[in-house]
């Protein structure tokens, strides 16, 4: 996977790209919906996580890819201990993202 | 007539600022086509010039709908007026179902009800996946290209001087990278919105009583 560059997170391609690896890694919940429907969904994410660069970009797809996981199975423990280790060390400037992206994955935990 | 409460100050104070933006043109035929933008743009710029002068006379804001309503030259004010009161003011006047029917994509237990109660019609698909089957790809595609264009001239730096001093100013407010998120979340939505009845319309009778007690379940039960 590629990493997003921070400041063109936005772009068509990186967004479709990563599209692309949620609804390959979740088919029966995102394998039939319009790419570029899923992709707006991803780049709203992207953009409110990132917006303000307080995360890395391997941060962003990361946690991006957890969000977007429809059951908390499906999600490897490994993986949400590093997205939970990386909004818990966010500092102030992070933080309302951090309970954004908190309370969209806690349903999750 | 009700008296404006703060909230209707407010949200008519966001709706003037984010379709005043140049960014905002192609959002408005696909968030509300019967108005023209350069009609509800030059409306709203005009509101908000006027709303400064107001503020610098008598150092209280006015109400930024009656100065719309003033400003407007041209057809669209009432479709224009509905949207703003249904998608900034009070969008959890959707109705039941619409709520209802998207309850289950954001919970786990109504999805796998939902999915349980949609076995035999739909041959074991889920019923997210049947749902987002029924989104439209051609207005998903405008969509994406529209809101891919507003992300470039922001990410460039290529705004006109009107946006980028208004977005300026209110940076503290607005998210300066993305100051239109609420048009582009509400057209989203709309777009769920349709797939989700699209979907409940070709239920059986008996499917669609299932899916909505599956909808109405208690979260995490």
């Amino acid at each position: 996977m590629h990493s997003i560059d921070p400041l063109t997170a936005a772009a068509r391609s990186q967004i479709l790209t990563l599209a692309d690896e949620i609804a390959e890694a979740f088919p029966a919940y995102w394998g039939r919906v319009p790419r570029t429907f899923l992709a707006l969904k991803v780049r709203e994410w992207a953009r409110q996580i990132e917006d303000s660069n307080v995360w890395e970009p391997k941060h962003v797809k990361r946690i991006v890819r957890a969000v977007f996981s429809p059951a908390p199975e499906l999600i490897s423990q490994d993986e949400m201990d590093y997205v939970m280790s990386v909004l818990s060390h966010s500092g102030a400037g992070g933080e309302a993202r951090s309970r954004t992206i908190w309370s969209a994955l806690s349903p999750r935990l | 007539m009700t008296a404006p409460t703060e909230d209707d100050f407010k949200h008519w104070g966001i709706a003037c600022y984010c379709f005043s933006l140049d960014l905002s043109d192609g959002l408005v035929p696909l968030a509300i086509p019967a108005v023209a933008p350069l009609i509800s743009k030059q409306a709203c710029r005009e509101a908000i010039i006027r709303n400064r002068e107001h503020i610098t006379h008598t150092g209280r804001p006015t109400y930024m709908r009656d100065l719309v309503r003033d400003s407007w030259q041209g057809s669209g004010h009432a479709e224009f007026d509905l949207y703003v009161e249904q998608v900034f003011i009070s969008p959890a006047r959707r109705s039941n179902l619409d709520l209802k029917l998207l309850r289950p994509l954001n919970d786990a237990d109504r999805l796998a009800a939902a999915n349980k109660a949609l076995a035999d019609e739909l041959d074991g698909e889920s019923y997210a996946a049947a749902l987002h089957s029924l989104i439209s790809t051609d207005i998903s595609q405008a969509l994406f290209d529209t809101v891919m264009e507003i992300d470039s001239a922001i990410d460039g730096q290529k705004l006109t001087n009107w946006d980028e001093d208004l977005i300026a100013r209110n940076s503290e407010i607005h998210s300066p990278e993305s100051p239109l998120t609420l048009i582009i979340h509400t057209l989203m939505q709309s777009i769920t919105y349709d797939a989700a009845h699209r979907l409940h319309d070709r239920l059986s009778a008996s499917t669609q009583q299932a899916l909505n007690l599956a909808c109405e379940a208690p979260a995490h039960a």
